[in-house]
């Protein structure tokens, strides 16, 4: 590999982790809001999942 | 509430617009090193997210005397946050770290520089920080643990950071000398990585509490309507 290639492979590691781990933090809040809605209404039915 | 998401959402724009304009200035702006090459151009990044990594440390270190102090679960939900993190920072750290020594001393890596020693000793400080919580099924029990494993965890921080100052050191730089655009380019590239690292702590924190939150209406709901059928 060529010095400009280590250093692009480098800010591309960075660039993914650092903001691909937010959104999988985004993508998280959105699941569990479904699974709170989805728990609301087990409980309005009675029933908890 | 929408207030707050607006918020939220303007935090993470401007995260990210920094994110670009100091992205746009390592490429375009700051000159290329005479001896190293393009290669030197990794420690703006590198040593930005290695600060933010020891910062994350010191949040999980913060929270686990304030859990320990008022055992109010939001401090280990904090914790918690600050961990996964670190871990992740720290990833960065060993990984630009790595690339840089393969290119620059030709190696991936040595045995013989101990902050790259104790450096990888905090990253596994920190991933069996994460490891060892699902494997408690008391949260006051996993919260007084990990507590106690998250100060202990944060000894590793001083010793990384004065390892390159008291200890023979082959290959790992105490500092270098850039000129003034070098070090203007270094200084901004802290404000997005300390954005990122802050917004990630938030929003992790903010997931730990909603999970807590969820299992606990749950298991409430369960508790107080035991010949419904329900399942916890």
């Amino acid at each position: 590999m060529t010095p400009n290639q280590y250093f692009l492979f480098a800010f591309a590691i960075t660039i993914v982790l650092l903001v691909g781990y937010p959104l999988y933090m985004w993508m998280e809040h959105r699941s569990l809001a479904r699974r709170e809605l989805m728990a609301r209404h087990d409980r309005d039915a009675g029933t908890a999942t | 509430m929408n207030h707050r998401r607006s918020l939220v959402i303007i935090y993470w724009i401007l995260t990210l617009a920094c994110l670009a304009g100091t992205t746009g200035m390592l490429f375009a702006y700051t000159p290329t090193e005479v001896t190293m090459g393009i290669v030197q151009k990794i420690f703006y990044f590198h040593l930005p997210v290695a600060i933010n990594s020891f910062v994350a440390c010191m949040v999980v270190f913060i929270a686990s005397i304030g859990y320990l102090w008022q055992r109010r679960m939001w401090w280990d939900d904090l914790a918690h946050a600050a961990g996964a993190v670190a871990v992740l920072l720290l990833t960065v750290v060993l990984l630009t770290g790595m690339i840089w020594g393969k290119s620059a001393w030709g190696q991936w890596w040595t045995w013989t520089s101990w902050r790259l020693t104790f450096s990888l000793v905090l990253w596994l400080l920190y991933v069996v920080y994460l490891m060892i919580r699902p494997s408690i099924e008391s949260p006051s029990r996993r919260a007084i643990i990990c507590a106690v494993y998250g100060i202990a965890a944060f000894v590793d921080v001083p010793i990384v950071y004065f390892s390159v100052k008291l200890l023979p050191e082959t290959v790992h730089p105490e500092s270098i000398s850039l000129e003034p655009s070098m070090q203007l380019t270094l200084g901004l590239w802290f404000i997005p990585v300390t954005l990122l690292t802050l917004g990630t702590i938030a929003a992790r924190y903010q997931l730990n509490r909603r999970r807590r939150a969820l299992l606990e209406r749950n298991r409430e709901h369960v508790v107080a309507a035991p010949n419904t059928g329900a399942r916890a």
